[in-house]
C-alpha cells in the first residue's frame, strides 16, 4: 500500500516539475494534480481502516504480516493519531465528557439517596397505612343477634274468636205472648247490666252491639231467657 | 463535601420520616373515635355504626340485617333492628307494594301511620310508617320500597316506639350510604 502511496508521490512531483517548467497548462495541472490527491486520500483512508481494525483485533488482509512485527513507536503513534482522528476523542476540555464522567462518580450517591428514599417512603406508607386502616370496618361475619321484623308479615284479616255467653234474665212479663228469647251480639266483654221491663228494654253495654229480638211485645211468665253472644276480637 | 451532603440527606430524610410516622399515629388516634362498618351480602353494600351489628334475619326474603347491639335482649333478639329484604313480584309494583299494606289494614295487631313517596339511591321508592304490636311488644316501622329487576326491595327499619326516633338516624344514614347492584 504503501507502494502505491510513494508512486502516487513521485507521479505528483514531477506533474509539479513538468508545470513549474511549462510543459502542462495550469489547468491540466490543477486537473491532475486533484485526481492524485484524491487517490492519494483514499489510499490513506484504506490504509487506516485496515489499521484501526488490526487494532480492533479484527482481521484484515495483511494482518498476519503485522503480527510477526512489532510496532515501532513511531507507528504506535501513528495508530494513536488515527484513533483520535476517526474514534470519538473528546477534548479534555470538553464539558460535556467532563459531566458525564463526573456524573458517573455522583450516580452511586444517587442511586443510594434513591433506594434510601423509597425504603423511607415505603416504610412511612406501611405506617400510615397500618395505623390508619380500620380493620373493624371488615366484616366479621359473626351476628350479634336475630331480627323478627319483616315488611312481609303474614296478616291475619281480621282473625275473630267467637265466646258466647248466655245470661238468663228470670223476669217476669206481663203480656201474655209465648216465650221469648232475646239474642245479642257484642264485640266487648264489657257487658254490664241488661234489664228488660215490659215490653221494652235496657241496654247498658259496650260499643258495637246488636240485639235480635225474637218477638218483641210476647209476654210469659218465668223463664224468659236472653242470650248474648259476645265477640272477642284479636286473637291471632 | 459528598459525604457532608449525603449526612445531611439522611438526616432529614430521617426527621420526614419521624414527622410521618407521629402524623399517622396521632391521626389514627382521632379516628378510633369514628367508627363506620361496611356489610356486604347479597349484592348489596350498606354502612353503619360500629355500635350495631350483622343480625340474622328470620325472614326468607331478608339479604341482610342489622341490629343495635344494646338493644338485644337476653334471648339474642334485636330490639332495633334495620331489616333489608327482597322478593319478586308480578303486575305492577304500586300494586304489589298497595296489596301488601291492604292486607295490613284488615289486620288489627297493625296500624299504619302514614305512606308517601321518597327517592332513594336516584329512584322512585314507597315509603309507609305503620306500628305494630305483634311479638316483643308494640313497635313502629319505617319501610322503604323500591323495585329493581323484577324484585321489590324493602328497607325496614323497627324499634320499640319509645326509641323510634332516636335511633332513626343511623336508618337515614344507612338509606344515603347504601348501594344496590
Amino acid at each position: 500500500m504503501s507502494d502505491d502511496r510513494d508512486k502516487l508521490l513521485g507521479i505528483m512531483n514531477s506533474l509539479e516539475s513538468d508545470y513549474r517548467s511549462g510543459k502542462i497548462s495550469a489547468e491540466k495541472y490543477s486537473y491532475f494534480r486533484s485526481k492524485y490527491e484524491d487517490k492519494l486520500n483514499s489510499i490513506d483512508a484504506r490504509d487506516a481502516t485496515k489499521r484501526i481494525r488490526s487494532m480492533q483485533g479484527k482481521p484484515s488482509s495483511d494482518t498476519r504480516k503485522r503480527r510477526n512485527k512489532r510496532p515501532t513507536k513511531n507507528k504506535r503513534k501513528q495508530e494513536q493519531d488515527l484513533v483520535q482522528k476517526y474514534i470519538i476523542n473528546p477534548k479534555k476540555s470538553d464539558k460535556n465528557y467532563n459531566k458525564k464522567k463526573k456524573s458517573s462518580i455522583d450516580s452511586g450517591t444517587f442511586k443510594l439517596l434513591l433506594l434510601l428514599i423509597l425504603v423511607i417512603a415505603f416504610t412511612a406508607g406501611t405506617a400510615y397505612g397500618i395505623f390508619n386502616f380500620d380493620f373493624g370496618s371488615i366484616s366479621q361475619g359473626e351476628t350479634v343477634a336475630v331480627v323478627d321484623d319483616t315488611a312481609f308479615p303474614e296478616f291475619q284479616e281480621n282473625a275473630k274468636v267467637n265466646t258466647t255467653k248466655t245470661y238468663y234474665n228470670y223476669t217476669s212479663y206481663s203480656t201474655s205472648n209465648s216465650a221469648n228469647s232475646n239474642l245479642e251480639t257484642t264485640s266487648d266483654n264489657s257487658y254490664n247490666q241488661y234489664s228488660q221491663s215490659s215490653n221494652s228494654y235496657s241496654y247498658q253495654g259496650s260499643d258495637s252491639s246488636s240485639q235480635s229480638q225474637g218477638s218483641q211485645g210476647s209476654s210469659y211468665d218465668n223463664g224468659a231467657s236472653n242470650v248474648v253472644t259476645t265477640s272477642d276480637s284479636g286473637g291471632n | 463535601m459528598k459525604i457532608n451532603v449525603f449526612k445531611g440527606s439522611m438526616i432529614i430524610l430521617m426527621v420526614l420520616l419521624f414527622l410521618v410516622s407521629v402524623t399517622a399515629v396521632s391521626s389514627a388516634d382521632n379516628n378510633t373515635d369514628v367508627s363506620i362498618l361496611t356489610l356486604s351480602k347479597g349484592g348489596i353494600t350498606i354502612q353503619y355504626p360500629s355500635d350495631w351489628g350483622d343480625s340474622q334475619a328470620t325472614s326468607n326474603y331478608s339479604v341482610m340485617a342489622i341490629s343495635k347491639i344494646s338493644s338485644v335482649d337476653g334471648l339474642g333478639i334485636g330490639k332495633i333492628n334495620i331489616n333489608i329484604e327482597k322478593k319478586p313480584f308480578e303486575g305492577e309494583f304500586g300494586s304489589f307494594v298497595n296489596e301488601t299494606y291492604d292486607k295490613m289494614k284488615k289486620d288489627s295487631s297493625y296500624k299504619l301511620v302514614s305512606s308517601g313517596s321518597v327517592v332513594v339511591n336516584n329512584k322512585e321508592a314507597y315509603e309507609y310508617v305503620y306500628t305494630s304490636t305483634q311479638g316483643t311488644g308494640e313497635k313502629e316501622h319505617k319501610a322503604i320500597w323500591f323495585e329493581k329487576g323484577g324484585q321489590a326491595y324493602v328497607i325496614m327499619y323497627s324499634a320499640p316506639i319509645s326509641d323510634f326516633e332516636n335511633n332513626l338516624y343511623v336508618f337515614d344514614f344507612v338509606l344515603s350510604n347504601i348501594q344496590i347492584n
